[in-house]
C-alpha cells in the first residue's frame, strides 16, 4: 500500500469511524437543526461537519503528539548517557560551566552553545536537570542584560560569580551582594558605584579595574571597599583604584595584587608595610607600577613576616623604594621573588637592600643563571639573573632593564658587583651571552671570585676573553674550588684552551680552599678547532667531554644541516651584539 | 590480597593498596578485618572491573583526598583539567565511558568520578543542544510550549 492509496483509502474510512463517534458523543442540542427561524438548514449543516472534522484533527493530532512524546522519552532512556543518575548528570554540569565561559573581555561565543543554556535546551530531563543545580546558573558573566535576571532567579540561593563591565548588569546584581562569592568588574564612573559601599560578606574573590580614561584624583579616592566588611574576601586585585590600605582588609588575604597605582599625598610605603604585617595568610603579592610619595624612612624598624608567602613580584616599582621594601619583607626560605626594574646606574643598592639575611629564598638559592641579553630586554641594556634551589626551582628572578642607550653598562656593573650584593654560597653559575668585547676582563674574573663556593662554571654564548680570565692567578682565582666548566657556543683557541686547562688543573690544593679542575665539557661549539694531540694533553689533567669528537673529527666541519644552522644563527646572534 | 568478584561472577585479586583507593571497599575491609572471604560487587561487570583497577593501580601511592579537600572543592570553583596519563585511559568509547561513571560513583573513588565527568563536560563544552543530542543520540522530547519558552531564552541571550 503506497501513501496516495493510505489517502484516498485509509483516512476516509478512518475520518468516517471517528467522525460518526464524534457526532454521537456531542451534545445533540448544539447542533439541532431547526429550520424554524428561517436559517438555512443547509449552511447549519456544513458548519456542522467543519466543526466535527476540526475536532477529529486536533483529536488525531493530539493522540500522535502524545505516542511521539512516549517512544521519544522511551528512546532517550535507551540512550547510554541516561544512564548516568540526576545527580552525576547534574556534576557534569557543574564541570562544564566553570571554564566554558570566554571572559566578557574577550570575543564572545554564542551564549546558546554555553553551558547551562545549551544543556538546558537539550531534552526535557536535561532540562529539569539543569533547573535543578542552581549553581550552573550562578555564573553572571553574559553580555545580553535580558539574560541576567533569569539566571539570578535560577541561581537561587547559591553564590554569585559575577564578571561585567556592564554598569546595568552590576545594577541587576546589586541586590543580590549578599550572595557574591566573586566579582571581576570594570569601574568606568568618576564616582564609586554604590555596590561598593555596601556590606558584601560571602565575597572572597575580588578584582576590580578602574577605566584609565576617567582616572579617579585622590580626593575621590575610596577610603573604603565594601565598608570593610568582606569578611571571607581571600583575593583582592585592583589596577587603577586608589584604596587606602587598612589591616583590616588585608589581614585575611592570601593574594594581594596592586597594579597600576599612584599613591600620592600622605601615603607612604611604611603605610603599605604596616597594612599587610597582619596578613599571616597571604600566599602572593604582586605589586605592578604601583608609586607611592615620600621619601623611603630610612630608620623605619618595620619588618614584615609573611609566613605562607610563595609569590612576591615587584613590577616596575621605583628602584629609589625597591631596597626599602626588601629590607622589611622576610620571605620564607621556599618563597619565590620576581622583580622587573628600570635602573640606570647598574648598582644593586638600587635593587637590593645591603643587608639580604632576612631573604631566606634568597639564601637559599644554590645556582646562580645571569643572562647578559635576555629577551626581556629586547636587545638593550639590561640583564636578568635567577636563582635556583637544589631541585631546579626558581628562587628569585631579577630583569633589570638599562635603556637601549646603546652604552650596555647596566649589564655589566651588576655582573660586576653581584658577589657583594649576593654573598650566598652558590655551587654553580651559568653565564650566557656575555660578550661585550669592550666589557673588562678582569671585573668578570674579580666578580667570580666573589663566589669562592662555586664547584660548576657554564659559560654559554660567552666572548673568549671571559673564558681566558678564568686562567688562574696566584693570588686570586676567580671560583677557586673549580671542578666542572661547561663551554657552550663559545669559540677559544686551542692554546688559550690548554693553558686554561694547565693552569686550573695544576692549581695546589691550599687547605681545600683550591680545587684542580677535574672536567671540562664543550658543547656545541662549531667554531672550536682542537686537534687531536690537544685533546689528548688536556685527558692527562682531567675528563674531558666534546660533543664532536668521534663525529666530524676534531678538526672541524659540520655534522649536519642542524649544526650548520646553529652556527649561522651564533653567528648572526653574536655579531648583532658585537655592533 | 583482596579478592572482588564482579557482577558476571569473575574473580579479581588485587593488592589492598590498590582495592583501598575505592572508599567504599576500604570501609568493608575495615568493617570485615583480615578475612580470605570475597568481597561481591554486584553493580561491576568484569570488564569495567579491570579498567577500574587499571586506574587505582596507577594512582595507588597518590595521597587519598580527604574530607577537608572535598568540602573545599564544593565551594571553590571547578576546573576540567586532566592529568595526561588519566586523559589516554579515559579514551573509551561512550559505553564504556559512562560504566566507568557509574562504577566509580558506586565503589566511591572521586578522583576517578571526577576525571569521568570532566570528560563528558568537556565534550559538551561548545556545543549546542543539537550538537549535544546528536553527540549522545538524544532525541528533542519537548513540548511545543517548552520550545518556545527556550527560544525565548535564546533570544534573551543574543541581546546586547
Amino acid at each position: 500500500m503506497d501513501e496516495s492509496s493510505i489517502i484516498s483509502e485509509i483516512v476516509p474510512q478512518l475520518m468516517r469511524t471517528l467522525t460518526d463517534q464524534i457526532r454521537s458523543v456531542m451534545e445533540i442540542s448544539r447542533w439541532q437543526l431547526t429550520a424554524s427561524n428561517g436559517a438555512n438548514l443547509e449552511v447549519q449543516n456544513d458548519d456542522r461537519e467543519i466543526e466535527v472534522h476540526e475536532f477529529a484533527i486536533k483529536a488525531i493530532k493530539s493522540y500522535a503528539t502524545e505516542k511521539i512524546r512516549l517512544h521519544q522519552h522511551h528512546r532517550n532512556l535507551l540512550a547510554p548517557i541516561h544512564r548516568l543518575p540526576s545527580e552525576l548528570i547534574s556534576l557534569i554540569f557543574q564541570f562544564a560551566v566553570t571554564d566554558s565561559s570566554p571572559s566578557p573581555f574577550q570575543a564572545d561565543i554564542s551564549a546558546t552553545k554555553r553551558v547551562p543554556l545549551n544543556v538546558a535546551g537539550v531534552s526535557k530531563r536535561w532540562r529539569q536537570v539543569a533547573l535543578d543545580t542552581p549553581r550552573i546558573w550562578a555564573k553572571i558573566d553574559m553580555r545580553s542584560t535580558s539574560l541576567v535576571p533569569l539566571f539570578l532567579e535560577r541561581s537561587k540561593g547559591a553564590p554569585l560569580d559575577i564578571e561585567t563591565r556592564s554598569a546595568d548588569i552590576m545594577a541587576l546584581c546589586e541586590p543580590h551582594i549578599g550572595r557574591w562569592r566573586a566579582l571581576r568588574a570594570l569601574i568606568a564612573t568618576k564616582e564609586a558605584p554604590s555596590w561598593l559601599l555596601a556590606p558584601a560578606p560571602k565575597l572572597e574573590i575580588l578584582n576590580l579595574a578602574h577605566d584609565f580614561s576617567r582616572s579617579l584624583t585622590r580626593s575621590e579616592a575610596i577610603s573604603e571597599l565594601f565598608m570593610n566588611r568582606t569578611p571571607c574576601l581571600r583575593e583582592l586585585n585592583l589596577t587603577g583604584l586608589f584604596i587606602l590600605p587598612t589591616p583590616v582588609l588585608f589581614s585575611p588575604l592570601t593574594k594581594l595584587s596592586l597594579t597600576s597605582l599612584l599613591y600620592d599625598g600622605p601615603f607612604t610605603w611604611s603605610q603599605f608595610l604596616q597594612a599587610i604585617q597582619f596578613s599571616l595568610a597571604l600566599e602572593e603579592l604582586r605589586l605592578n607600577s604601583v608609586h607611592a610619595g615620600g621619601i623611603p624612612e630610612a630608620d623605619d624598624a618595620i619588618k614584615v613576616s609573611l609566613p605562607c608567602l610563595k609569590v612576591l613580584v615587584l613590577n616596575r616599582v621605583p628602584p629609589r623604594f625597591l631596597p626599602f621594601i626588601l629590607g622589611r619583607i622576610i620571605m620564607p626560605a621556599t618563597s619565590r621573588l620576581e622583580v622587573e626594574v628600570d635602573i640606570t646606574s647598574g648598582d644593586w643598592n638600587s635593587v637590593l637592600p645591603r643587608d639580604i639575611s632576612h631573604l631566606h629564598n634568597i639564601q637559599s638559592a644554590r645556582h646562580l643563571l645571569f643572562d647578559a641579553a635576555p629577551i626581556a630586554t629586547r636587545g638593550g641594556d639590561g640583564c636578568s639573573l635567577r636563582g635556583q634551589g637544589l631541585g631546579g626551582e626558581t628562587l628569585f628572578l631579577f630583569v633589570v632593564h638599562g635603556g637601549h642607550g646603546g652604552r650596555r653598562v647596566v649589564a655589566q656593573n651588576l655582573f660586576s658587583n653581584m658577589g657583594q650584593a649576593l654573598p650566598v654560597l652558590f655551587e654553580s653559575i651559568s653565564i650566557t651571552s656575555y660578550m661585550e668585547e669592550k666589557w673588562s676582563a678582569a671585573k668578570f674574573a674579580n666578580s667570580l671570585s666573589s663566589f669562592p663556593s662555586v664547584e660548576e662554571l657554564s659559560l654559554n654564548s660567552c666572548n673568549p676573553k671571559f673564558i681566558r680570565a678564568l686562567t688562574a692567578t696566584p693570588k686570586r682565582p676567580p671560583c677557586p674550588r673549580l671542578q666542572r666548566l661547561k663551554l657552550t657556543r663559545c669559540a677559544i683557541d686551542e692554546s688559550s684552551l690548554l693553558s686554561l686547562v694547565q693552569a686550573r688543573t695544576s692549581m695546589k690544593p691550599r687547605t681545600g680552599t683550591r680545587v684542580p679542575l677535574q672536567r671540562l665539557e664543550i658543547t656545541d661549539c662549531s667554531q672550536m678547532n682542537l686537534s687531536q694531540e690537544a685533546i689528548s694533553e688536556m685527558r692527562e689533567c682531567l675528563e674531558v667531554h666534546w660533543d664532536r669528537e668521534g663525529g666530524a673529527g676534531p678538526s672541524g666541519g659540520m655534522h649536519d644541516g642542524v649544526e650548520e644552522n646553529q652556527r649561522d644563527l651564533w653567528i648572526e646572534f653574536a655579531n648583532q651584539f658585537r655592533q | 590480597m583482596v579478592n572482588l568478584v564482579t557482577s558476571d561472577n569473575e574473580s579479581f585479586t588485587v593488592e589492598k593498596a590498590v582495592a583501598s583507593r575505592s572508599v567504599l571497599i576500604k570501609n568493608m575491609l575495615e568493617d570485615v578485618g583480615e578475612s580470605d572471604q570475597p568481597i561481591p560487587l554486584p553493580n561491576v561487570t568484569a570488564s569495567v572491573l579491570k579498567k577500574v583497577l587499571e586506574y587505582c593501580d596507577h594512582h595507588k601511592n597518590e595521597p587519598m583526598p580527604t574530607s577537608e579537600d572535598l568540602a573545599a572543592e564544593d565551594t571553590r570553583k571547578r576546573t576540567t583539567d586532566i592529568g595526561e596519563w588519566d586523559q589516554k585511559f579515559i579514551q573509551v568509547d561512550q559505553e564504556m565511558l559512562f560504566e566507568i561513571i557509574l562504577a566509580a560513583n558506586y565503589l566511591d573513588i572521586k578522583p576517578l568520578l571526577d576525571v569521568g565527568c570532566k570528560t563528558v563536560a568537556n565534550m559538551i563544552k561548545g556545543k549546542t543542544p543539537e550538537e549535544i543530542r546528536k553527540l549522545f543520540n538524544i532525541v528533542n522530547d519537548f513540548t511545543p510550549e517548552e520550545e518556545a519558552q527556550i527560544k525565548k531564552e535564546n533570544e534573551w541571550a543574543e541581546d546586547r
